[in-house]
């Protein structure tokens, strides 16, 4: 109806959108990539032949060389180690500890990939693993996100309590939210990796940054280096590191989005004002369901948002209501009187299934 | 009052799942170290017999200028350079591997065996993760959306009967086998095709990939000795966007019917608490 062709307008545009940000990122990193690449491969090339001046031209040797290097590529690709001899092989990659490591990058989506399993039963296993083991870690995150978001919610009263304006308040939750976090997560734990990993700070902001978006390219990886010995409390240190600043950046992550989809969908209600605010009147008290930011705590208010979601865990929630109200956008809804006070009781209630993966957040609003 | 009751439950529950999660982590680190050690050791001794085999076979080559030779390989490899093959392999920073990268970056898989290696690449990388993940998420949440829209109408269609729950729960378990065949089951036959691996192993990149883990350790149209078709890359970039739509509801779903189970357990444990906090919730429709 009107409302899915509107949907369907702004999904057009979103969609649009996104594949434009792809193609100006690919055009980005190619223009700063591709040179240092191609150095790289020069140089490859070139320690290749003289390897082969040095042993000989003769075909039969260029082969062992090749294959030669594809036993190194294999090694690498299974995670051994191919410098050194066999004094090295007292170090393995599937100790205890490594292995808990590699459990903790599996079900926390990370997925370094500098070690994964190669043999068939590791794989078969590893994706039964995460299979349930991914849930179960969402469910954590969620925890962990209310707990730090209690931290936040309690400057905002206390703020708000001394009298500050509730937008204000709103504000400078989310600021006090971002740069404490900022700094506790991002620009502190680099400085720990500049001593035990020899990193510059610079690279260890960049392994901070990929590794807690979950991105985890496996350039950088902690505790890989064989020929370092790591404190047995710094890899657990690390895996609390990374639990809760998973759980930071997923929340500030989810906080962009709502912004992100707050612009769309203002821009659909400038569109279509008349409507919108006949719907307001119909779905204010019903639709609840989807709002997200009417709240005295910015972070709060997606958290209510999806518990009402979680209450009526097999109807997709008045998704009749979905449709008209997200164009409608309750986002609106910020005037209306009882919902902050509504909201701000309903923050205490039990509802653990919060801001936590991202995706898993925002597939649940719907 | 309530509150606090309530808290002190929940806080035991938070004590109890960040129990069994490290529990379900020991357990992981366990089962893979049992299967992964063996084949390690196997792979780094071969290693071994390989290195030991060629400098005996050129013996005017020392072990210094090898193990350096080593080196370059590793690093060539750790910036997505494939050693194997000669210098017309293809680049991994052609616009379209660049393209296929992005994706990877914004949509949190990482697959990681490309990485940025200059400093300007991994400081833009970081700035365009910090937009492009909210805008992937904001796009995959419309996707679901509609998604949801279809297995809505797929719920009605068939609700005139009594029963609306197991009705409900019929049209979803059989949008997920759908959803499961047409995404999980048969793009891996489509790979283990082109790209010449076992169906397990198409089976198990398409995990990996869908659930944003990542490793890398398989990825489509990375051989250098095949020759892909040009829009192979990014129909595979399609199927991974709709399969992360279609994923995340799955685990949303799973995730929820775990929190629905234990709240019915909840409820029937204690009915007492549930009578006091109800004037409370003033939520409950």
């Amino acid at each position: 109806m009107c409302a899915r062709s509107r949907c369907s307008r702004s999904c057009v545009l979103l969609f649009l959108g996104y594949f434009a940000y792809l193609l100006i990122g690919a055009a980005v990193f190619q223009a700063l990539e591709l040179k240092e690449e191609s150095e790289l491969k020069a140089r490859v090339w070139r320690k290749k032949a003289q390897f082969l001046n040095i042993s000989s031209t003769s075909p039969a040797a260029r082969q062992a060389l090749e294959k030669l290097v594809e036993a190194i590529t294999e090694a690498i690709k299974h995670g051994v180690n191919p410098i050194g001899n066999d004094s090295n092989s007292s170090h393995t990659n599937w100790d205890f500890s490594s292995s808990f490591f590699f459990a903790v990058t599996v079900v926390s989506t990370i997925g370094y990939g500098n070690i994964s399993p190669t043999t068939a039963g590791g794989q078969i296993f590893c994706v039964f693993y995460a299979l349930f083991g991914i849930p179960v870690h969402v469910i954590i995150l969620s925890h962990v996100g209310k707990y730090l978001t209690s931290h936040s919610e309690k400057m905002g009263v206390y703020l708000s309590k001394k009298g500050v304006k509730e937008k204000r308040v709103k504000l400078l939750t989310f600021l006090f939210f971002l740069v404490i976090g900022a700094v506790v997560f991002l620009a502190l734990p680099p400085l720990v990796f500049c001593i035990f990993e020899n990193w510059s700070y610079r690279e260890g902001v960049y392994y901070a940054f990929i590794t807690l978006s979950t991105i985890g390219f496996g350039d950088y990886v902690v505790g890989a280096d064989p020929h370092r010995t790591f404190h047995r409390f710094y890899r657990a240190l690390v895996a609390i590191w990374i639990l809760f600043g998973i759980a930071w950046l997923a929340l500030l992550f989810n906080l962009l989005t709502v912004f992100m989809e707050d612009t769309e969908k203002k821009i659909a209600k400038i569109k279509n004002k008349k409507k919108a605010a006949k719907e307001k009147m119909n779905f204010k008290y019903d639709a609840n369901a989807n709002s997200s930011s009417e709240n005295v705590s910015i972070l709060s208010g997606s958290e209510t948002g999806v518990r009402k979601g979680a209450q009526k865990p097999f109807k997709q929630q008045e998704s009749s209501h979905v449709d008209l109200t997200i164009i409608a956008s309750d986002h609106d809804q910020e005037e209306t009187k009882p919902e902050p006070e509504k909201n701000a009781k309903n923050t205490g209630q039990e509802k653990p299934e919060n801001i936590i993966h991202p995706i898993i957040l925002n597939s649940r609003k719907t | 009052m309530s509150y606090i009751t309530v808290h002190s439950i929940r806080i035991s529950w938070t004590v109890i799942l960040l129990l069994g999660y490290v529990a379900y982590l020991f357990l992981g680190a366990a089962v893979f170290q049992m299967l992964e050690k063996q084949a390690e050791t196997h792979t780094r001794s071969n290693f071994q017999l390989a290195k030991l085999k060629f400098l005996t076979n050129y013996s005017c080559l020392d072990g210094p200028a090898l193990e350096r030779f080593v080196r370059i390989i590793i690093d060539a490899w750790d910036k997505g350079v494939n050693p194997t093959g000669n210098s017309t392999n293809p680049s991994n920073w052609d616009f379209s591997s660049s393209f296929f990268f992005a994706g990877a970056v914004v949509t949190t898989i990482g697959f990681g065996n490309l990485a940025p290696s200059t400093v300007g690449g991994q400081a833009f990388c970081v700035f365009y993760a910090l937009v492009g993940i909210p805008l992937n998420l904001t796009f995959l949440n419309t996707l679901g959306r509609s998604l949801n829209g279809y297995l809505k109408r797929v719920e009605r269609s068939g609700q005139k009967s009594n029963n609306k729950q197991v009705m409900e729960i019929f049209a979803m378990v059989f949008f997920l086998i759908l959803g499961t065949v047409l995404l999980l089951v048969f793009p891996p036959l489509i790979f283990s095709h082109v790209e010449g691996w076992t169906y397990g192993e198409s089976f198990y990149f398409a995990f990996i990939t869908l659930s944003t883990i990542g490793f890398g350790d398989y990825v489509v149209g990375t051989d250098p000795g095949k020759h892909y078709i040009s829009i192979y890359r990014s129909l595979a970039g399609v199927w991974i966007i709709v399969g992360l739509a279609w994923l995340a509801l799955l685990f949303n779903l799973g995730s929820r019917a775990m929190e629905w189970v234990f709240q019915l357990k909840r409820q029937r444990k204690k009915p007492k608490l549930e009578v006091k906090h109800d004037p409370k919730q003033d939520d409950c429709t």
